[in-house]
Formats: structure tokens, sequence, C-alpha cells
């Protein structure tokens, strides 16, 4: 159950721009919940994320009067989200661990209902990435950059983007089919 | 059986991430507050903490003053007592000794002071009040009161008594009272001395005596954030400044 009321954003962009508070801790948890599941997929953890989430917002409401209103807050608001992640994983820098990849890849049926699953199922999935083919795999996948905008982004090349990306999929495709079987409602991970 | 594309694969996924939310902890937000805004939050917790310091040491000074104002009142007699039996001997004695005095000064009240006894007794007496109040030892008042050592307080008390006998030889008790007053002088001031001494000698003996004790160390002022009266074994708060509120039963007197 949802308590925080839907407020229109553009009403509380004025507020924030002027550096209200009350303005400010609205749009945080109008928005935060949405922008929390962004930022758990690209970290290992809920800690992770949550360090994401709250070097986002600084930036956020740092940034706010730099909005001109070219799309929606909440669209501005996820890019800047998705930019710290990436940012969090280029400080720390983690080893990409391109592994082979093995062609005789399981292939998931059709008919498959992803929606039994449910998000926090997949989300632990995701997760369980290595560190770069996670990235990859958010950045293509989920935000819609292209491999030689993510090559650019991680300093990488668009062939190892690549690789990554087939990985991700191919680890993702194996875990659904293991679970094909299961109980998702019981599923912890 | 049909397998699954890679970019139906893809779109699956994304529709299953579509609206989704996660609840965040309770304290998310004043979390993010905190770096937002920290001045504002660090002056309000500095002011809290002060009044939370300052009230804890006004309830724990006012617990000290009343358990030694009341329970504590009779525990230290008997703790005195136990302590120190030769003074209570010398405080019985003394007693007695003032007793017999008064009677003596009675007696000789309708006489008028003729004779050297009573003066003696007399400025006995006066100096005995003199060290009840500035805790003299009472060795010098037990020897004053024996006539046999009569001798003695007057070979004491004899440049004085020469000094006076020349400005006025008509007053017979004026030496005596001279010399009573400078023995008195001399005693304020080496009882003063004394008391700071022995202030610094004995140690931490109760409450009132660590209180003193860690605000000196800690506040360097001259008029201490709080201030104990450790005379005898009960302690008393004698002073208390915190900022707007001053109170200081010394200055009061």
């Amino acid at each position: 159950m949802k308590l925080t009321p839907k407020i229109n954003l553009d009403n509380l962009l004025e507020g924030c721009k002027a550096g209200d508070r009350k303005a400010q801790e609205l749009l945080y948890k109008q928005t935060a919940p949405k922008m929390m599941v962004v930022c758990m997929r690209y970290a290992r953890d809920r800690m992770e994320a949550e360090d994401v989430l709250q070097l986002g917002y600084i930036k956020v409401f740092g940034k706010i009067s730099e909005f001109r209103g070219v799309g929606s807050l909440e669209g501005w608001i996820r890019r800047i989200m998705v930019n710290t992640a990436i940012e969090s994983y280029r400080r720390n820098l983690r080893m990409m661990n391109i592994v082979p990849i093995t062609e005789n890849e399981e292939q998931i049926a059709a008919d498959f209902d992803f929606s039994r699953m449910g998000m926090q199922v997949l989300l632990k999935l995701i997760q369980g990435l290595s560190d770069g083919t996670r990235v990859v795999f958010n950045m293509y996948v989920m935000e819609g950059f292209s491999h030689q905008e993510i090559a650019d982004s991680l300093g990488i090349s668009a062939g190892a983007s690549k690789s990554q990306l087939s990985r991700a999929r191919a680890i993702l495709k194996q875990e659904i089919i293991k679970m094909e079987g299961i109980d998702y409602a019981t599923y912890t991970g | 059986m049909q397998h699954i594309q890679d970019k139906e694969f893809d779109q699956r996924l994304r529709d299953q991430f579509e609206n989704e939310e996660i609840q965040l902890s309770a304290n998310s937000w004043s979390d993010l507050e905190r770096v937002l805004h920290p001045q504002s939050k660090r002056r309000t917790s500095y002011r809290s903490r002060w009044l939370a310091a300052a009230s804890v040491l006004l309830l724990s000074s006012l617990g000290v003053y009343l358990s030694s104002h009341t329970g504590d009142r009779v525990m230290s007699k008997e703790r005195l007592a136990l302590n120190n039996p030769v003074r209570e001997e010398q405080t019985s004695v003394l007693e007695h000794n003032e007793q017999l005095n008064a009677e003596g000064i009675k007696e000789n009240i309708p006489n008028k002071p003729a004779d050297r006894n009573v003066n003696s007794v007399k400025a006995v007496a006066v100096l005995k009040a003199d060290s009840e109040k500035n805790n003299i030892e009472p060795e010098l008042q037990a020897v004053s009161l024996t006539p046999e050592k009569d001798e003695i307080i007057l070979s004491s008390l004899q440049p004085s008594s020469e000094i006076a006998r020349h400005v006025d030889n008509q007053a017979l008790y004026k030496p005596e009272k001279l010399a009573v007053l400078q023995v008195r002088n001399e005693v304020i001031s080496d009882t003063d001395n004394e008391i700071e001494d022995t202030q610094q000698q004995r140690g931490i003996r109760n409450v009132g005596d660590l209180v003193n004790y860690v605000v000196d160390k800690v506040d360097k002022r001259a008029e201490k954030i709080l201030k104990f009266k450790t005379d005898d074994d009960n302690s008393s708060l004698i002073a208390i400044n915190i900022g707007m509120l001053k109170f200081n039963q010394k200055k009061q007197k």
C-alpha cells in the first residue's frame, strides 16, 4: 500500500528550484521508490543501491535549476540515477571478467510467462551477474544504449560490450530455465 | 518448440520492471536531508546536546544536594564519630568546658572582673568562639582552659599587652582584648591557608569533591559551571554558572 499521495511533479519543481525543503522531501518520496529499482539493478545489494540513490539525489537537487522542462522530470531524474550508477561502477573499476560463452546455450520457450517470476526474483538474478556483465546488460537492455555508447562510457571495446551482453543473456536464460518448475512465490534467490 | 528471441527476451524483462517500486527505509529521507542541509542540522544538534548536558548536570547536582541534606545527615554524624573519635571527645570536652565557662562568667558578673583568672577565662571564651568559627586547633582551647596553664596564654600575649599598656594604662582589659584580636587575625589568615591546603591534601572524599575535581579540570573559568562546598563529609552546591543561569552562595552572603 502506497501512503504517499500522488502529487504533480511539475508543481514541486519550482519549490525544489528555490531550495524549499518540503518540496524536496515530497519530490524525493514521490520518485525515490522507482529510482531505487534502477539502483538495485546496477548494484550488487541493497546497501550499495542506497548509496547510489543518495548520491543521485544529491546531484538531482544540486542541478535541478538546470532542468529546462525538456522531457519529463522523472525521466531526467532517472538519467541522473543511471549516470550515477555507471560512475560508481567506474570509480570502483571492477574487473570485467570476460568468460568465453558456451555456444550450446539453453533456450527459453516462447510461451514462457515472465510475470510468474515477479520483479524481485528477476532482480536477484540480475544482481547475481558479475559487475561488468550486469552494467552492460542494464545499459543495453534497460536503458537502450548502443554498444558503442557503452564502450565509450566504460572504456572498453564495442566487441567486449557485445560479449558481455551475450553472457548476461545466457546466464539469465539458464537461471530462468532452472526455475521453470519452481514455485516462484516461495523463491528467495 | 519455438524459442524466445533475444529482442523479445529483452522486452519481457523490461516489462517486468515497468512502473515497479521498492519501498525505502524510514530514515532514508532524513539521511539525505542531513547531507543536503548539514549546517542547520548541526546547529540544532549542538543546541540539543548542550541542553541535554545542562539538564543532566542540573539533575545530578540537585540529586546530590538533596541527598546530602536529608538522609545522609545522620549517616555522616555516625561516620564522623567512627572516623574521628578523638575529635568527638574533644568536642564533648569543649562543650563541657563551655558550660563551665558560662557558669564562671555568670558567677563573676556581680564582682566585676578583678581577678586574672576571670580575665583569662573571658579571653579564652572569645578565642574559643572565634576558633569555632574558623576551625582553630582544639588543643589551643584545651590548654587555655586549664588554670595551671594560664601563664602560657599570658606569656604569648606579653608583647601585645606591653604596647597596650603604653597606649592606655587605665583600661584593665584592653591589653587582653588587643592581644586576642591580634591572635584572632593571625589565626584567621592561617586558617584560610590551612583550609586551602587541607582541601588539596585530603583528596576526593565524597561526590562534591569528585565533581569539583572534574569541573576544575574541564572548566578553566574563574566562575565554574558547578562548585560544591565540601567542608565536612556532606557536600552542598554553592555555585552554578551555566551561561544565563548563575548562582553563587558565597557572593550572595
